[in-house]
C-alpha cells in the first residue's frame, strides 16, 4: 500500500505544483496588464 | 470554457481517487499495486491526447503560419509533458513492487523517456526563443508524435517487461467490468483536467500577445 500512495501523492503533488505555476503565471500577466476598466483614457496624457 | 472544465476536473479526479483507492477490487496476482493503474492509464491517455493536439496545431502552423495554431500547439505540449511526467513517475513506483526494480531499459520504457526528452527540448527551446522559435518547436513536436505509435505497438511487437495494452487492443478490453469502469471514469477525469488546464495556459498566451502588442506600439 505504500507504493500505492506514493503515486497517488506524487500526481497529485504534480496536479498541484502545475496549477501553482500557472496561477502564479497568470498573476505576472494579470499585473504587467491591466484590464481595459483600469486603464486611462487612450494610455497616454493629453497635452492641452 | 475553461472555468466549467475547471470545476467538472476539481469535482471528478477526487472521486476517481476515491473509486481508485477505495471502491476498486484488489487484482489477483498484484494485489494492492495494481490500484496504480487508475492513474498510470489515464496519465498515458492524456498526453497521448496532447501531443496529439500538439502535432495537429503544429502541422497547421507550419501549413498556415497562424499564430492561433501556435498558441494552441505549445499550450498543450506543456499540459501534455505534465501528464507525461506523471506516467514516468507512476510507472517505475508500479514497477518496483510487481517487477522487483524502478527501471528497465525494455522498448517500451525507453521510447517513452524519449518521448518526455524531445518535448523537454521542445520547452526548452520555446522558453529561450518565445513565440520567434515557433517554427522550430512545430518541427519538434512533428518528429516528437512519431515517437507514440513506436511506444505504443513496442510491447505489442517486441518481448518487453512492461505488459501489452489490456485496454487498447484489437480483441476488446481485457478487464473485468468492475475495473474497466473506473478506469474509464479516470481517463474522462483526468481528459476534463486536460482540458481545463490547456485553456488556462491558452488565454495565458493570449493575454502575453497582447502585452507584447502594447509593448510594440508604445
Amino acid at each position: 500500500m505504500t507504493y500505492v500512495a506514493a503515486a497517488y501523492l506524487a500526481v497529485m503533488l504534480l496536479f498541484a505544483a502545475y496549477a501553482w505555476s500557472l496561477w502564479a503565471r497568470h498573476r505576472e500577466l494579470r499585473a504587467l496588464l491591466p484590464s481595459h476598466q483600469d486603464e486611462p483614457t487612450g494610455g497616454a496624457r493629453r497635452t492641452p | 470554457m475553461s472555468t466549467i472544465f475547471l470545476w467538472l476536473s476539481a469535482v471528478a479526479v477526487p472521486i476517481g481517487v476515491f473509486l481508485g483507492l477505495v471502491v476498486a477490487p484488489v487484482e489477483a496476482f498484484q494485489g494492492e499495486p495494481y490500484r496504480i493503474l487508475y492513474i498510470h492509464v489515464p496519465s498515458v491517455v492524456a498526453s497521448y491526447v496532447a501531443f496529439t493536439v500538439t502535432f495537429v496545431a503544429s502541422v497547421l502552423y507550419l501549413w498556415k503560419r497562424e499564430r492561433r495554431f501556435d498558441r494552441v500547439a505549445s499550450a498543450s505540449a506543456e499540459v501534455g509533458m505534465l501528464f507525461l511526467t506523471m506516467v514516468l513517475v507512476t510507472g517505475p513506483i508500479w514497477g518496483k513492487p510487481v517487477w522487483g526494480t524502478w527501471w528497465t531499459w525494455d522498448a517500451r520504457l525507453t521510447t517513452a523517456l524519449i518521448l518526455w526528452f524531445i518535448f523537454a527540448a521542445y520547452l526548452m527551446v520555446r522558453a529561450w526563443a518565445g513565440p520567434q522559435g515557433a517554427r522550430a518547436t512545430a518541427v519538434i513536436a512533428v518528429l516528437g508524435f512519431l515517437d507514440i505509435p513506436l511506444i505504443h505497438w513496442s510491447a505489442v511487437m517486441l518481448r518487453t517487461l512492461h505488459p501489452r495494452p489490456a485496454v487498447f487492443r484489437t480483441e476488446g478490453p481485457a478487464l473485468p467490468a468492475s475495473m474497466l469502469i473506473i478506469l474509464v471514469f479516470n481517463m474522462v477525469a483526468f481528459l476534463l483536467t486536460y482540458l481545463a488546464l490547456l485553456s488556462l495556459r491558452m488565454r495565458q498566451e493570449q493575454m502575453r500577445d497582447r502585452l507584447q502588442e502594447r509593448m510594440a506600439s508604445s
